[in-house]
């Protein structure tokens, strides 16, 4: 099964590598970790003004920081999965959930993962726009894992080290 | 892990149903089956006869009989192919999208597992609304499974 995880840089992505670990730690798979920088239009017209190198260097630095990020999280994964199942990382520039859609076509997975965090207590929906796109769009099936996420058969002391590893 | 997983007559539920069984799940895993019927509404005096109010209540009766028999069917075969699991299932009645997420809330479910239709073209943008609805009001993670290409 191959299994494509979006990864956004934020506190959720730990709780989507831990639901991908709790959910396949049984079951053969390859995961692709996927992060999308999308390049900023404000940063883009600004520095077109003074010269392409300094808008090249911003980006290259968001690109070098998501690699050593995902790899953080590829050593994470494969300790709580099966050794032998491989897992890749991926960096990739562009509008987020094109990307991903293309990107699962490409890897050719079997399922997407991706965290939403919803709009909050305001809104009823707890799915955002990036989220919904993929889902609606894509060909394989896909996985939203809640920020409100937390296993039900965990006792309270496996709980405390997680949210303190969120916090950090 | 507590997975559960709403089923209807359709085609996609079917493809749903058989993602989860060719999976290798967490020991410990527990698997709750949902098969929700929606009762025929408007029983209006003035459009139905009492006879046809009558046939209504038939045909909710012989629908929500067929609801059992099929979920009887896919508990025998998640019974079969997960013997060491616990597994447990219902047919609840009333609206779908409430009952899948009432009932993943007070079973205390950590992913919910719904199929939906693929469509092309224009009429892909729109998800199914069940399951479109599952799972942006959901607490817990949704899983959707799409009915394969042919």
């Amino acid at each position: 099964m191959k299994i494509l995880v979006a990864i956004d840089d934020d506190s959720l992505c730990q709780t989507v590598i831990d639901f991908v670990a709790k959910v396949f730690s049984h079951h053969a798979t390859i995961v692709k970790l996927l992060h999308v920088v999308q390049p900023s239009s404000v940063v883009d017209t600004a520095t077109s003004l003074c010269g392409h190198g300094e808008n090249h260097q911003i980006l290259e630095e968001r690109i070098q920081q998501a690699s050593a990020f995902l790899n953080t999280l590829r050593k994470d994964l494969r300790s709580k999965m099966l050794p032998s199942e491989p897992v890749e990382v991926s960096v990739l520039m562009g509008t987020p959930h094109r990307v991903i859609l293309d990107c699962a076509e490409e890897f050719g997975a079997d399922l997407i993962v991706i965290g939403s965090h919803g709009h909050g207590e305001l809104s009823r929906l707890k799915i955002n726009s990036v989220s919904y796109a993929v889902l609606s769009h894509a060909d394989c099936a896909v996985t939203i894992v809640k920020a409100q996420q937390v296993f039900q058969n965990e006792d309270a002391s496996e709980k405390l080290p997680k949210s303190a590893r969120l916090l950090a | 892990m507590k997975v559960l997983i709403a089923q209807d007559e359709s085609e996609c539920s079917k493809t749903a149903l058989e993602s989860v069984l060719s999976r290798t799940w967490p020991e410990n895993s527990q698997f709750r089956l949902v098969n929700v019927h929606e009762p025929i509404h408007g029983y209006d005096p003035v459009i139905y006869t009492p006879h046809s109010i009558v046939s209504l209540k038939e045909a909710d009766k012989e629908i929500y009989a067929a609801k059992e028999a099929q979920l009887k069917k896919s508990l025998d075969l998640l019974k079969a192919k997960f013997n060491d699991f616990e597994v447990c299932g219902e047919v609840l009645t009333g609206h779908p999208k409430d009952c899948i997420i009432d009932d993943a809330e007070s079973w205390g479910a950590d992913l919910i597992v719904v199929g939906t239709h693929s469509r092309k073209g224009f009429a892909r943008a729109f998800l199914g609304s069940v399951a479109s609805e599952v799972a942006s009001q959901a607490d817990c993670s949704v899983e959707i499974v799409r009915e394969r290409k042919h």
